[in-house]
């Protein structure tokens, strides 16, 4: 049995849809644009993730997202806790080589949302240990974003999600066909970066995603309920 | 003064507990449950739309890390009913609390005595943190604290009736004799039925309709609070025994010209 409703998790509504930003891919869309579409369209969660973009441009955008998200969906930064901090997003999300996520624990507070990604069950029982809010897997798929990362498969997450408590969020290849399969894995919800990025219509492809991964998300809920799980 | 509600070993300062139906607008309800103080928000899990995901539901509203959420199984009739929605609330939420209503008649809407006890075992031992809903019925009460469940949640009238407490010798029994915290649950209708539930001893009061249908549901929400407040701190104070005849609020003693009183002390 899995509690989510913390009161840091509280504000994360399940199935989560994460919107992870690429502007690059955006085409000539600005990604202010782009994201709040994808908020539109079921995304309750956006990050940050522009790696090549030194603190200051970084804060500007940020600054902008925290505009366009209040209220509508969290904002997470990835890796920069002090563009985090600086324009007051929700919390951070740390690559596997990131800072500890006990430190960054540590210098967010506890109020902070802070996810991990992470490529093994020991890597994520780590991350619970060190107080992550949720951890991502990945890539599950192949996918363009990551070419020569090899796809680790719905196994991963199943194993993951069945051996630590806290809501994995899968990344890599995810689309409005195979988001099912995930969430039936045991995925708490999915990562797109190009799935929503590079759509013609941004809000029409999160909210196809969200349908998806909607269905298989109830159907889970109804079969574990009936199961008396 | 230190004083807390303790409900299963959490430990919460507000004594009001909200509901989240027949309110108008989302907008009204997250400006009352804000005014309410309330820390602790049950919601009709029958009453969510799982169909369409895409389409918010009441849990997009509110902001779940400022309250405890409290699932119920308003709506269901039978046992069975009632076991699973306790357990899809358990899945939807993450939370293992429980309001457990099994209500067979939707004219009366009172609860199942019996039902609700099976239930109530049956989910206590599946783990469940159980807060039944009952008709003030202090042998019921009882049964069902010492069934496990973490509070008894007797009724002060019809749900939704806003008659008041129709059952304050009955209350009065359940407060003498709970091992858990007793929430007066269901036809509160204004502060001062609040007041009263306090007064009596109850641990908490549950209210929706009061908030929800009233004209301005914030103010009344504030009003709520107050009134739990001064509810409370007056049980706490101790209030005086109501007399049959006057008592004189000055002294008498010692006024010229008169005997000593034999009455009125002051």
């Amino acid at each position: 049995m899995t509690t989510f409703m913390t009161s840091r998790m509280g504000r994360l509504r399940l199935p989560s849809l994460c919107f992870v930003t690429d502007r690059k891919l955006c085409g000539d869309k600005p990604l202010e644009d782009v994201v709040s579409q994808a908020i539109d369209g079921g995304a309750n969660v956006v990050q940050l993730r522009e790696k090549d973009l030194p603190a200051g441009e970084l804060f500007t955008l940020g600054v902008r997202l925290r505009e366009i998200t209040k209220n509508r969906s969290l904002l997470l930064i990835n890796d920069r806790l002090d563009v985090v901090q600086a324009c007051g997003a929700d919390g951070a999300q740390l690559p596997e080589s990131g800072l500890p996520t006990s430190v960054a624990r540590w210098v967010l507070g506890r109020h902070a949302l802070i996810g991990r990604s992470v490529h093994s069950v020991e890597a994520a029982k780590q991350a619970e240990v060190d107080r992550a809010d949720m951890v991502i897997v990945g890539p599950v798929f192949e996918t363009t974003s990551k070419p020569k990362a090899t796809p680790v498969g719905t196994a991963l997450v199943k194993e993951i999600a069945e051996s630590v408590p806290l809501p994995v969020i899968a990344i890599g290849g995810i689309t409005p066909e195979n988001a099912g399969e995930v969430i039936r894995a045991g995925a708490a919800g999915v990562a797109v970066i190009s799935a929503i990025c590079a759509a013609a219509d941004p809000r029409a492809a999160a909210e196809a995603l969200t349908q998806a991964m909607g269905e298989a998300w109830r159907d889970r809920l109804m079969e574990r309920a009936k199961a008396g799980a | 003064m230190e004083d807390y509600l303790e409900i299963a070993g959490k430990k919460f300062r507000s004594r009001l507990l909200v509901g989240t139906g027949k309110y108008r607008t989302p907008e009204e309800m997250v400006a009352a449950l804000d005014a309410s103080g309330a820390e602790i928000v049950t919601v009709a899990i029958r009453r969510l739309d799982l169909d369409d995901p895409t389409k918010k539901t009441l849990l997009d509203y509110i902001d779940w890390s400022k309250y405890t959420i409290l699932p119920n199984t308003a709506a269901c009739r039978t046992v069975e009913e009632a076991l699973f929605t306790a357990r899809l609330g358990r899945e939807v939420t993450g939370s293992n609390w429980v309001k457990l209503e099994v209500v067979p008649d939707p004219k009366y809407l009172l609860p199942d005595p019996v039902a609700t006890l099976e239930a109530a075992k049956i989910l206590v031992g599946e783990g469940f943190v159980v807060l039944p809903y009952i008709h003030a019925d202090p042998v019921l009460a009882r049964h069902l604290q010492e069934a496990g469940c973490a509070t008894v949640m007797p009724l002060g009238s019809a749900i939704g009736s806003g008659q008041g407490i129709l059952t304050a010798e009955e209350i009065r029994i359940i407060v003498e004799q709970a091992t858990v915290p007793v929430v007066v649950d269901a036809g509160l209708g204004a502060p001062s039925d609040a007041a009263l539930a306090m007064e009596l001893g109850a641990d908490a009061v549950l209210m929706n309709t009061a908030l929800a249908e009233a004209g301005d549901p914030a103010l009344m929400a504030d009003a709520l609070r107050k009134s739990v407040e001064a509810g409370r701190q007056a049980y706490l104070a101790g209030r005086i025994p109501k007399k049959r005849y006057a008592a004189a609020s000055s002294p008498a003693e010692g006024v010229p010209g008169r005997p000593a009183a034999t009455g009125g002390i002051g």
